[in-house]
């Protein structure tokens, strides 16, 4: 038996355990922004035709569990398992939108999946973290441009809500989710995951 | 008045709900929105109990001011139109109550599964129906009754800062570090407690 390999596919409790952790903390960091921004800002924007776009200021926050967590613990499925479980945590919590979300962190899962399977699970950079953010921002477009019958609204508005999409995605989901793993791992929380490996032996930081 | 819906299968009720909502996805009807969402009120009034219909009227409120955004961005935006206040016509009118009946048609299904399922049965259910292995169920329940401790953690850090003479916001991002690295810490030796526990895969 090839023992890396087989270590690289294999779910541990204390994978399984992180893996939801961050699902349940990022289900009630989306539950809290999907509710506030959509009931809050929403209304005072509303009369100009923009109510919609609010939202995508901060999409970039759905993404963050599903491109957070392969950065961590780098193997295979994590991706799609931490996206779909933030969304069934949210269906759990009593969200609003439980009839969709589920399916919307499927695919945005999947999308941050594709990325980092392309690179068969051994690049971890700067590139490929805004390349699966780029994907999970695409992924989700689509997937909303059906459900939400953009197909016939005007074509510069939806081109608009794409870019704003786009950067708010790159900056939370690529760049922050990188920032913030980076430190944890140097913080002394990670080494027995492939990110805080290097930092094996060192004593803590904090 | 009776409490069908509570007693039915919550992952068979779950899968179909979601399966139900994907496969209208693809369908475009300003009707079918219209019966989708009157199906799933009916439903609500007549498989539900007095304190489920408050609570779907308290989330119905916000979902109308949602709903009548919706609505602007077609009348503004959809149809041929291109601007705010510029270019309203009847097709523009019929793309925003097309997305406003849609966007109800999504909340009512919703209201159906959140309304109506308890969050531990659900789990319960995909442990048994679904089966879900058994690491992922208690992986999942382990790290939901977490949360209560992480807040005391985060609170327990903002004081912590405070004492120091650190000055700390509501939104600072120190305290929710502070209350990640532990967070962190706490689901490996939560593994561990639980495998020393007898806990088997």
């Amino acid at each position: 038996m090839k023992k890396s390999l087989w270590n690289l596919y294999v779910w541990q409790l204390k994978d399984v355990i992180l893996a939801s952790l961050i699902a349940v903390l990022f289900a009630v960091v989306c539950y809290a922004t999907v509710h506030s921004v959509v009931f809050a800002v929403t209304p005072l924007v509303t009369p100009f035709g923009f109510g919609d776009i609010a939202i995508e200021f901060v999409f970039g926050i759905f993404f963050f569990s599903a491109i957070f967590s392969p950065y961590i613990m780098q193997k295979p499925g994590v991706a799609t398992v931490v996206g779909t479980l933030t969304g069934l945590i949210q269906i759990l919590m009593g969200s609003a939108f439980s009839s969709t979300v589920l399916v919307s962190a499927l695919v945005q899962g999947l999308s941050a999946e594709a990325v980092f399977a392309m690179f068969r699970y051994r690049k971890f950079n700067w590139f490929t973290m805004l390349l699966a953010a780029l994907a999970c921002t695409v992924g989700s477009f689509v997937l909303a441009w059906y459900r939400g019958l953009w197909t016939d609204l005007d074509p510069g508005f939806v081109a608009t809500r794409f870019i704003i999409r786009a950067v708010s995605a790159l900056l939370i989901s690529g760049i922050a989710a990188k920032f913030l793993a980076d430190r944890l791992a140097k913080a002394g929380v990670l080494k027995s995951y492939p990110l805080g490996a290097k930092y094996k032996g060192e004593p803590d930081e904090s | 008045m009776s409490d069908f819906l509570f007693r039915i299968n919550p992952f068979y009720k779950f899968t179909f709900l979601v399966v139900f909502a994907t496969v209208i996805t693809f369908i475009h009807s300003f009707w079918m929105n219209v019966w989708v969402f009157g199906a799933c009120i009916f439903l609500l009034l007549t498989g539900t109990r007095p304190a489920q219909h408050i609570k779907a009227l308290k989330i119905l409120i916000p979902v109308t001011v949602f709903a009548v955004s919706l609505f602007f961005s077609g009348l503004f935006f959809g149809g041929g139109a291109t601007g705010p206040f510029g270019g309203i016509s009847t097709a523009s009118t019929q793309s925003g109550m097309n997305m406003a009946t849609r966007f109800y048609s999504f909340v009512g299904i919703g209201l159906l599964i959140s309304l109506t399922t308890d969050p531990y049965a659900l789990v319960k259910s995909l442990r048994t129906h679904a089966k879900l292995p058994r690491k992922f169920a208690y992986g999942m329940l382990a790290a939901i009754h977490l949360l209560p401790h992480m807040k005391t953690e985060y609170q327990n850090a903002r004081l912590a800062f405070r004492v120091r003479g650190v000055p700390v916001g509501p939104l600072s991002l120190k305290p929710i570090f502070a209350m990640l690295v532990n967070a962190f810490r706490w689901s490996e030796m939560l593994s561990i407690a639980m495998i020393s526990r007898g806990f088997y895969e």
